[in-house]
């Protein structure tokens, strides 16, 4: 895999806009810029309706109906410029994901070993090489017996392991990168901790470029190095993993970060609150994204675009008081 | 695993204000309605007697008196379609409605009741399921002479098990909801937990089912009576009407060509119908282009 | 001075034969009256078999259920009936939880209809309109369809539905693992609120230590079918005994990267 300079993805302006049956394109993602070097691991964190997965998706060009402007570039070309027979070259081969469901991304009826040999031999690969790859990555992924599961099929497997089949699928093309969409959710807290340790090693191993997207703080605070924070299909901080979660600056990370109930925190204390609901796409505010919840919003917000804020190597954020509450 | 997922979730409270039906969706529906009024009123839209025998205007090919052209008993082939359309559509209907109402309640029974119950009406509907509809219409034509009804109870006796499966099905699959059970434990009785809770959304499918099906049990008994074991002549019941006209082809297109066309379209119409039904339920079921 | 929900000996198990799931293995506990309790667990501790065994939508194989005193299957129909009343659940999946084809408002009227507690429509509309505007439903919105609310939103529907019936118990069965994490403040706040307004006694369930930690003021921790530990907050979380409890505290994400990297093996 030869190492081109500069960032292995970079997407600069991307604005996202899917078109319902009747009535106007709506965006559901807004000028977003990011830029990922080989090897590195990001993390996309936002709730339901950030885009967060919209993001993963346009990557991986597998949006019906979209229209986009702006740039994906991967290994300095346009994904956006290509066709459909080049995109299917980088899809699985190149780029690689996972999903959270593993129950409905699996095929039920498919045994396992032909589900994670299927990506080689589509490709032209024998089919004894493919297996004798297959059974080399499932033991690598942490499975003790791999030639029993290879004969398995999903629903004789528990869910953590059914998330590393879906991880030995994304992986078995050696890609270079690897975009992992929930890996953890609706895995219990112990197995959350394999899964992970496992992508960490294989990816180390590989020098696997990884994007995880997760609502999971705690998740996401064990394993990125980058972490962006989404809202509204905008993003609203960024920074290293130390930056975020020690020094978030931007009023919706820090109430995200406030809302979760931990372990540690004082418990007669009420937990503080993000009121009102998310975005509405149909329905976007002129000014800064986050004014309807924000807690410290003033006039301003309401008409100008916050402009991005740098403080540091990698720490950036969109707020025009990102210290007001501190002073209030 | 598309985005079709992803906007469905969030866009559906969208997609519902506006409206599902597309404008083709909306004129299918309004032909359906217009066939289902002359199928009610045809006897009195009628121009002509459809059953009055005029040889002397035998074969008239369509003009401006005769809109669809007369039949080689010189009767009026407008009026007789029209007059037809009640004995090809209520006779449908009836069958539908038969099968469907007793399928309904097999089927609930059956996904409800004890296990010895389910078992009893599933081999029953077995057994029914096991006869095909034309052999069993021969056999009534055999036991009470061939006439409409006798293909319709043929028909219903054989159509009402399909429901009873389906709908067995529906109840099972709804009947362990999460909205079932907290009903249950709000303290609801049996029979509302049936009729408010369990029924409503096991055949919300039922109803795309049904609409498809007019057609095909349209189609069956028409062709039934086309073979002679069905209507029997004079009646005017669509599929007589070809039958009536198959031997004068050649001379006059009209009589068989007119029927079976009417035919045709109506049947595609429910067809389409239940089409639109289905995307209504789900949209997620609308093909490329119709999103 | 009476407990509210005395479990003894419980057992359950699903399937037959190779294939059987023994969710339930002969577990005793004492819940008592006016107390947050927890049951904390994860998938397969057993945790939801027994909330559905203490509203009665589980029969147990074997062991008793007594509520205030009296055994639960002895009861008869009108026992059975102000028991309905006085307990109320809370489920898991706002997306199906709430009959799609019923309005909100008459989901919520429901109860009051079932046990009687209005006596005319206007009654009925004002019983119900309270119950919605204390769980943050604004009239407006009385008359939609569950599809059109969020996910926050039909939780919120759903506490409205329990607590309309005015009950003494509301047991929550995961009510904020499907809802984003801004959202469960609310809901967990909103709980919080009732209970202590309602005098309510609530037993939540969750897999969720941190949520279990903030809401309850006693805590049962499960796995695999039986209790491996009870105790206060400060107990469980402060000095844990069991090992089981010792390793799920451990692995509980905290939003911190000098904990959780370690964790993953990451330098």
């Amino acid at each position: 895999m030869s190492q081109l300079p500069g960032p292995i993805l970079r997407i600069e302006n991307l604005s996202v806009a899917i078109t319902p049956k009747h009535g106007r394109p709506i965006e559901i993602i807004d000028q977003i810029d990011l830029s990922v070097k080989t090897g590195e691991r990001l993390a996309i964190v936002g709730e339901s309706g950030s885009g967060k997965t919209v993001t993963a998706m346009a990557i991986m060009q597998l949006i019906d109906g979209a229209s986009y402007r702006g740039k994906i570039e991967f290994n300095n070309e346009n994904i956006l410029m290509k066709s459909e027979k080049e995109l299917n070259e980088i899809r699985g081969q190149k780029i690689a994901m996972t999903f959270q469901d593993s129950l409905s991304t699996l095929n039920p009826i498919m045994r396992i070993g032909e589900q994670i040999t299927e990506v080689l031999t589509i490709r032209g690969i024998k089919k004894s090489i493919a297996k004798s790859k297959t059974l080399t990555l499932l033991a690598e992924l942490g499975f003790k017996t791999p030639v029993d599961v290879f004969d398995q099929y999903p629903h004789q497997l528990s869910g953590g392991m059914r998330q590393r089949v879906m991880i030995a699928i994304a992986l078995i093309a050696e890609p270079q990168i690897l975009i992992a969409d929930e890996p953890t959710t609706a895995l219990d807290v112990g197995i959350q901790a394999q899964v992970m340790s496992m992508i960490n090693l294989l990816a180390t191993k590989k020098n696997l470029t990884v994007i995880l997207i997760s609502h999971d703080l705690g998740v996401v605070a064990g394993f990125a190095d980058i972490v962006l924070v989404m809202y509204g299909g905008k993003i609203v901080e960024r920074g290293n993993a130390d930056d975020i979660f020690l020094r978030a600056r931007h009023p919706y990370t820090k109430a995200l970060l406030n809302s979760i109930p931990t372990v540690m925190r004082d418990r007669s204390i009420l937990l503080p609150t993000i009121d009102g609901v998310t975005v509405d796409p149909t329905n976007r505010p002129v000014g800064c994204i986050f004014q309807d919840r924000c807690p410290v919003v003033q006039s301003l917000c309401k008409v100008e675009i916050p402009k991005e804020i740098s403080e540091g190597a990698n720490h950036r954020y969109s707020c025009f008081f990102p210290n007001l509450e501190d002073v209030v | 695993m598309t985005i079709s997922r992803w906007s469905n979730f969030r866009f559906s409270a969208l997609k519902r204000q506006n409206s599902l039906l597309s404008i083709f969706d909306k004129l299918i529906f309004i032909l359906i309605f217009f066939i289902l009024v002359l199928a009610i009123f045809g006897n009195f839209l009628a121009p002509y007697d459809p059953y009055l025998v005029n040889l002397k205007d035998s074969l008239l090919p369509p003009s401006s008196e005769h809109l669809f052209g007369t039949d080689v008993n010189g009767r009026d082939m407008l009026s007789r379609i029209l007059v037809g359309a009640s004995s090809s559509l209520l006779s449908t209907l009836f069958v539908i409605m038969f099968a469907a109402l007793v399928g309904v309640f097999f089927g609930t029974v059956s996904a409800l009741g004890p296990r010895w119950l389910d078992e009893i009406i599933m081999r029953l509907s077995d057994v029914a399921l096991a006869f095909p509809a034309l052999i069993l219409s021969l056999g009534f034509a055999a036991a009470l002479g061939p006439s409409l009804r006798s293909a319709v109870i043929a028909l219903a006796l054989t159509w009402w098990p399909g429901y009873a499966r389906l709908v067995r099905t529906y109840v099972l699959e709804i009947r362990h909801k999460e909205y079932v059970d907290a009903a249950t434990v709000l303290g609801v009785s049996k029979i509302r937990l049936i009729f408010k809770h369990i029924l409503p959304n096991a055949l919300v499918n039922l109803y795309v089912q049904i609409t498809i099906d007019v057609s095909a049990v349209l189609l069956v008994i028409s062709g039934l009576s086309f073979i002679g074991i069905g209507a029997q002549a004079p009646s005017a019941e669509w599929g007589a009407l070809v039958a009536d006209g198959r031997n004068y082809i050649l001379a006059g297109w009209w009589t068989v060509m007119i029927p079976g066309v009417v035919i045709c379209i109506t049947a595609l119409l429910f067809n389409l119908a239940g089409d639109a039904l289905r995307v209504m339920n789900d949209p997620t079921l609308a093909r490329k282009g119709e999103k | 001075m009476t407990s509210l929900f005395k479990v003894k000996n419980l057992s359950k198990s699903y399937g037959n034969g190779v294939k059987r799931n023994f969710a339930l293995k002969d577990i005793s506990l004492d819940f008592p009256i006016n107390v947050s309790v927890g049951i904390v667990g994860e998938s397969g501790s057993g945790k939801s078999t027994l909330a559905r065994c203490l509203i009665g939508l589980l029969k147990p194989d074997s062991g008793s259920i007594v509520y205030k005193g009296s055994d639960v299957s002895s009861f008869n129909a009108s026992d059975y009936r102000k028991f309905r009343q006085d307990v109320q659940m809370v489920f898991q999946d706002p997306y199906t939880s709430l009959n799609p084809r019923m309005r909100i408002q008459e989901i919520v009227g429901e109860g009051v209809k079932v046990f009687d507690l209005a006596k005319n429509k206007d009654e009925l509309f004002a019983k119900t309109a309270s119950i919605l505007n204390q769980v943050g439903i604004s009239e407006e919105m009385f008359s939609r369809y569950p599809r059109q609310f969020s996910g926050g939103q039909r939780q919120r529907i759903s506490i409205a539905r329990a607590l309309a019936v005015g009950p003494k118990v509301l047991i929550c069965d995961e009510p904020v693992s499907s809802l984003d994490v801004s959202i469960q403040a609310q809901i967990l706040n909103l709980l919080r609120g009732l209970t202590k307004n309602l005098s309510l006694s609530m037993i939540f369930i969750s897999h969720d230590l941190g949520v279990i930690r903030y809401v309850s003021d006693f805590i049962v921790v499960m796995q695999n079918g039986i209790v491996v530990e009870t105790g206060f907050p400060e107990q469980i979380f402060e000095d844990p005994q069991n090992k089981y409890t010792k390793s799920l505290l451990h692995a509980v994400p905290v939003p911190d990267p000098r904990i959780q990297r370690p964790r993953y093996l990451l330098k």
